[in-house]
């Protein structure tokens, strides 16, 4: 039988090296060893994701490997996640996230979304062209902490101004960071219309929500 | 003639072609999504007929004065000839929302009937406006067709993440598939080329901030190679291609593409493609559409374009002043106006480095 090491290792590999087809198994294996289902996913699996963010930096990966290996730690939480202990989870930072009212692109936000759910975020994906009405309800609704919001097109930026203006309205604008990227959106934009930060990447994106609010680095996946 | 210059654009392509002197050098502004704008329309009414296209064409070129003016496949165009379902925006340029590929293993919708001169219904609109733009305006600037690279068509008929996770996947499913589009561009593009008209490519997914260098190398290059030659067999001279995205790794691959002119996204440093690739092609761009000419004033547009100028006035092959990609929809008039002036001082002929530092 394989140590939980070597199946840790295994699980993190799988992630990076894009084997979203043999992940899987080796997440059952884990399973049926009798290893905990938290430490699979955050010293397997969000590991890999971890180093896959590594070679993204290193410009060794680029979009496609990004979206592969993020299918790849997906696969591998079906499988695990089923298998968490109720106290395993505990209170997350909750993020809302979509792409403004106008635009449909959502590779961006959609890679976003996952490099922070890896981090540890719970995260609430209102998809693309997003009324910007709705940013704001369901950030009430769930008292988010962050929202994200994207867009490729210039012409949606405005929005993202607008939905600022929403929450100082309703006296929400302390209780909540609003971060801002896309491709047209610059640090000078995001400055700007007021919000708390910009990222160009979704690399960038953890350790800037990470940086808002306060933690090192956010480790538990599930 | 617009009143700021002394020459047509075709005078001054004339002069230059045979080394004359000219006033100025060559301007170019990509002004797409706004161009319906000036006329006071929608996006849906410039799009309505080839007259309407080049009503939008005419005006663009009567208010800047640019030395061209095109009708563009759009980065949707063949996505449309096989029945992607688009958005329809007033103003906005449009989206896709359904692609025609579900699956990149099954590509038996593809067929070769569906993209020629008269079936494709975005180049059939192209096609007359470009006759129109000709008979009323070719006796003083020149009408391009502007073609969308073969990966942007990939993305458009699969949609972008299914063609990225194949780029690994299936492979072979995506070499077909360019192999598919590149000989139905070539086809599309023939009827123009035959009848003397310039004919352009932009492939903005194939960017260097989507994909690594050996991708381009491997999905890109062979086929965008195949329809550059294709194309000069046809007609010679020289074709541009313009790139979104930071292209800086890929930048020599561009050039090994076999286009001779390289239009640059503001992300890419002009210095470093002049240092690069500036003895093998002519280098067009670059001031940030967005940040400067859309967000910014009038007094930053100008020292955009002053920059542009110092980086690369004298790169070997020549360099002509644009904006990095297109204009955005909304970005004042007086900017593009600003961009235009400033881009005339700086062009003046012959170029003189006081005119922009």
């Amino acid at each position: 039988m394989k140590s939980k090491e070597e199946l840790l290792k295994e699980l993190s590999d799988c992630v990076v090296e894009m084997k979203d087809n043999l992940v899987g198994g080796v997440a059952k294996e884990y399973i049926e060893a009798g290893y905990p289902a938290l430490d699979g996913i955050t010293e397997g699996l969000v590991d890999g994701m971890q180093r896959t963010a590594d070679l993204y930096e290193q410009e060794e990966y680029f979009i496609p490997e990004l979206l592969i290996c993020s299918d790849a730690m997906y696969n591998g939480l079906d499988v695990l996640r089923p298998h968490l202990e109720k106290t395993e989870s505990r209170e997350k930072h909750k993020v809302v996230i979509g792409v403004v009212e106008g635009d449909t692109h959502d590779i961006g936000k959609n890679l976003v979304r996952i490099m922070l759910e890896a981090a540890g975020y719970e995260m609430h994906d209102l998809g693309r062209d997003v009324a910007l009405r709705s940013f704001v309800d369901k950030a009430k609704e769930i008292k988010a902490d962050v929202i994200a919001m994207s867009t490729l097109m210039s012409t949606t930026m405005p929005g993202m101004s607008q939905v600022i203006e929403m929450l100082i309205a309703e006296g929400l604008r302390d209780k909540v960071k609003v971060i801002v990227g896309g491709a047209p959106i610059s640090p000078t934009f995001a400055q700007k219309i007021g919000a708390d930060g910009y990222s160009a990447t979704a690399v960038e994106a953890v350790k800037l929500v990470n940086r808002l609010m306060g933690v090192e680095s956010e480790k538990i996946g599930a | 003639m617009h009143k700021d210059d002394l020459m047509t654009p075709v005078e001054r392509a004339k002069a230059l072609e045979k080394k004359e002197p000219v006033d100025r050098l060559p301007i170019s502004m990509f002004y797409f999504a706004p161009g319906h704008a000036l006329l006071g329309w929608t996006r849906k009414q410039e799009q309505a007929d080839a007259r309407s296209l080049a009503e939008v064409q005419k005006k663009v070129y009567n208010v800047f004065g640019c030395d061209g003016i095109s009708v563009s496949y759009g980065l949707h165009g063949m996505a449309v000839a096989f029945g992607a379902v688009m958005s329809n925006p007033e103003h906005q340029p449009p989206a896709i929302l359904e692609h025609p590929i579900k699956d990149i293993n099954d590509l038996s919708i593809l067929d070769l009937e569906r993209v020629t001169v008269k079936t494709d219904p975005t180049v059939k609109k192209c096609y007359e406006a470009a006759h129109i733009l000709r008979e009323e305006l070719g006796h003083e600037v020149s009408c391009s067709m502007g073609f969308t690279g073969a990966f942007t068509c990939a993305s458009g008929l699969v949609g972008t993440e299914q063609l990225l996770r194949a780029l690994h996947r299936q492979p072979e499913q995506v070499h077909k598939l360019m192999d598919f589009i590149t000989q139905a561009l070539l086809q599309l593009a023939r009827p123009f080329l035959e009848e003397g008209f310039n004919v352009s490519v932009a492939d903005p997914v194939a960017s260097g901030t989507i994909i690594q260098r050996k991708r381009f190398q491997e999905f890109v290059v062979p086929y965008a190679r195949r329809f550059v030659e294709g194309c000069e067999a046809v007609k010679p001279g020289p074709i541009s291609c313009h790139i979104c995205g930071d292209t800086s790794k890929l930048l020599e691959d561009m050039v090994d593409c076999g286009y001779k002119m390289v239009s640059l996204d503001n992300k890419v440093d002009l210095a470093l493609a002049k240092e690069k690739i500036g003895h093998r092609v002519h280098l067009i761009g670059n001031v940030d559409p967005i940040n400067i000419v859309y967000l910014g004033t009038p007094e930053q547009v100008k020292a955009g374009v002053r920059e542009c100028f110092q980086k690369a006035w004298d790169s070997p092959c020549g360099f002509t002043i644009s904006t990095g990609c297109d204009s955005a929809y909304g970005t004042p008039l007086e900017n593009s106006l600003a961009f235009m002036s400033e881009a005339r001082k700086c062009a003046k002929y012959p170029l003189n480095p006081e005119n922009f530092i």
